[in-house]
């Protein structure tokens, strides 16, 4: 219980604090994905028309993957923020009051899990205009979301990673172009029988294709097996993708705060 | 009752930087503490370790009686702590830091909004509670920073260097929060650069050197220990060696257009002094004679006066050189 207030309380702060600069953590993730979604969508429209082409029109091809993207753009900015906190003394401050260490991470991974709720509804609605379909209807819509607070969730580890392991609040900018490079070798774009042989296997390799994968069986239906199976293996990958990446994160924010 | 208790306390930082060296100090309850050192003395990484922020490499700290490793906690329930660089949040208002802390303290609704009204209502925040921080001046952060250490009522403060970069009038409103704080029976725990401010607020000082405390005592009585007044005189650097000529090399120091001239304990050596000054065609207008400040204890005590920071920090060099002539020094 006093571990859920204090958890509430802070995420009650991140979140006045990213709507008060909302720029990277809430305008990014909608202005990005929108961008691909309306130029990259039709100035490749007519890869749909490939023989074989999974589904069309190409905008519902790609609204999956541009709906994980929104999880993608602005991540960093809770791992900048968590450092800057240990910078400026904040933190310090923080730690004296009767609050565990571990509600201090859990109230920036909640914050990163909700950042993207709103750019993803809007970049599934613009999908949709432009002629995504969700299959699963209504249910689907809350668990595409979900899938995308998760991957947001997972995927901003690695950043919580690379900050926490530098203490450089600006070290997580580096690692913006990862996302890029994700992106390109999966079935994001393309689906892989229309890839180079390389990249077509390295995207078995890639854990952001599997959670696509998901995404896409919730939309337009499963690329293989069933719905669920597709829905199992998006869940495993994010947890272990989550697992492995906090399995980094904790023992080093524990250092941060001193515990 | 000793309300800290400091035994052989000791911190060496990862780099080898020995920041405290086996310090020994007693804070009794109700009294004005000052920790006083230039930059790197050690002054913050001692409070940090007494608040439960730091780690002592050796050597125990007990405050209010409870160890700071073993009872963190209860530690940290007890003490209100203003760190040196106002921990504050830029994108956030004043009342929004209380509202947080409050929450996190899990106090009460109602006794939070008092307290909150109290506390903005003393420390003149009330007009400002709802502007964001990063529109707050030097000042206002400040005294944000203390409301925020106090508003759970701790019985012991930690003050890192709260006067550092404010106002006179902003300095003397602090020094009176200190006083009433400690009429009402608290206990303050403060560092400082400043003398005077060390002379003018506490019960006792510790004089602390790169680590070590050098000496502790009352302020009355580290004057008194070091002995004979002072004279102090407007002029050029030449009438640094008439005067040597009758007081020694070392009891003399020029800077900035002041020379300041130690006197020994008892011995009269005024009249003289002043003749040969005199003879020597050496204006006295403005010559002033006080009682040592707790500067000079400083200066003999580390060998160092505040002044030679000048080329390394001007900024603060600046502060102690506005200090010196604004205070104190009875008319210089
Ligand atoms: N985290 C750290 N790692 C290594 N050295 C440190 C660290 N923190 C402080 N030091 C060093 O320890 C010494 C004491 O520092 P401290 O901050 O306690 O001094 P201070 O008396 O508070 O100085 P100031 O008046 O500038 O605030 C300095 O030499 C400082 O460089
Ligand atoms: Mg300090």
């Amino acid at each position: 219980m006093s571990a859920l207030s204090g958890t509430l309380t802070l995420l009650n702060r991140n979140l006045r604090e990213g709507l008060r600069s909302p720029v990277i953590a809430f305008v990014f993730p909608v202005l990005f994905p929108l961008f691909l979604i309306t130029l990259v969508a039709s100035s490749y429209e007519r890869m749909a028309f490939i023989p074989g082409f999974p589904v069309t029109p190409y905008a519902a091809y790609m609204a999956p993957g541009l709906l994980l993207f929104t999880g993608m753009m602005g991540s960093g900015y809770s791992a900048t923020a968590l450092v800057l906190d240990a910078q400026s003394g904040f933190l310090d401050r923080l730690r004296l009051q009767p609050v565990r260490p571990l509600a201090l991470l859990l109230s920036r991974l909640l914050f990163d899990a909700i950042r993207v709720v709103p750019a993803g509804l809007v970049v599934l609605g613009v999908s949709v205009l432009l002629g995504a379909r969700i299959d699963s209807g209504p249910a689907g819509v809350v668990l595409l979301l979900v899938l995308c607070s998760f991957w947001s969730v997972a995927y901003g580890g690695v950043f919580y990673v690379v900050a926490l392991r530098t203490r450089n609040p600006q070290a997580p900018l580096a690692m913006a172009p990862l996302s890029v490079l994700l992106l390109f070798a999966s079935p994001a774009a393309a689906p892989p029988y229309l890839l180079q042989d390389w990249l077509a296997s390295l995207t078995t390799w890639n854990p952001f294709t599997y959670v696509i994968e998901g995404i896409r069986a919730l939309m337009t239906g499963p690329e293989s097996g069933t719905v669920t199976e597709a829905l199992l293996k998006a869940l495993a990958v994010l947890v272990g993708l989550t697992v492995v990446t906090q399995i980094f994160v904790v023992p080093a924010f524990a250092r941060l705060v001193g515990d | 009752m000793s309300i800290i208790e400091a035994q052989g306390l000791h911190k060496a930082f990862d780099d080898g930087t020995v920041a405290v060296d086996r310090v020994d100090f007693e804070v009794a309850e109700g009294e004005v503490f000052g920790f006083l050192g230039r930059n790197g003395a050690g002054k913050t990484t001692t409070v940090r370790i007494l608040t439960t922020l730091t780690r002592a490499t050796s050597g125990q700290a007990r405050v209010l009686g409870l160890d700071v490793v073993k009872h963190r906690s209860e530690v940290r329930d007890r003490i209100g702590l203003s760190l040196q660089q106002a921990a504050l949040d830029p994108l956030m208002t004043g009342r929004e830091h209380l509202q947080l802390i409050a929450s996190l303290r899990r106090m009460r609704p109602a006794r939070r909004t008092e307290r909150m009204e109290e506390l903005l209502t003393g420390f003149g925040l009330t007009e400002v509670a709802d502007r964001l921080v990063a529109t707050y001046t030097v000042g206002m952060r400040r005294r944000l920073d203390a409301t925020l250490a106090l508003l759970h009522g701790p019985q012991l403060l930690f003050l890192d260097e709260p006067t550092t970069g404010l106002d006179p009038q902003s300095r003397r409103a602090l020094w009176s929060f200190v006083r009433t704080y400690r009429q009402s029976g608290g206990t303050v725990f403060l560092t400082t650069q400043y003398l005077d401010e060390a002379d003018e607020l506490c019960d006792r000082i510790a004089i602390l050197d790169k680590g070590a405390v050098a000496v502790i005592d009352t302020p009355q009585d580290l004057k008194k220990g070091i002995g004979g007044k002072v004279l102090t005189l407007p002029a050029t650097p030449e009438a640094r060696e008439p005067a040597a000529s009758v007081v020694g090399e070392t009891a003399c120091r020029f800077t900035d257009g002041v020379l300041q001239i130690d006197l020994p304990a008892g011995d009269d050596v005024l009249p003289s002094l002043l003749k040969r000054l005199h003879d020597s065609g050496i204006p006295l207008t403005g010559v002033t004679v006080t009682d040592p400040t707790i500067e000079e204890v400083f200066i003999r005590l580390t060998g160092e006066g505040l002044e030679r920071r000048t080329q390394s920090d001007g900024s603060v060099a600046a502060a102690a050189l506005a200090r010196t002539v604004g205070t104190g020094r009875g008319g210089v």
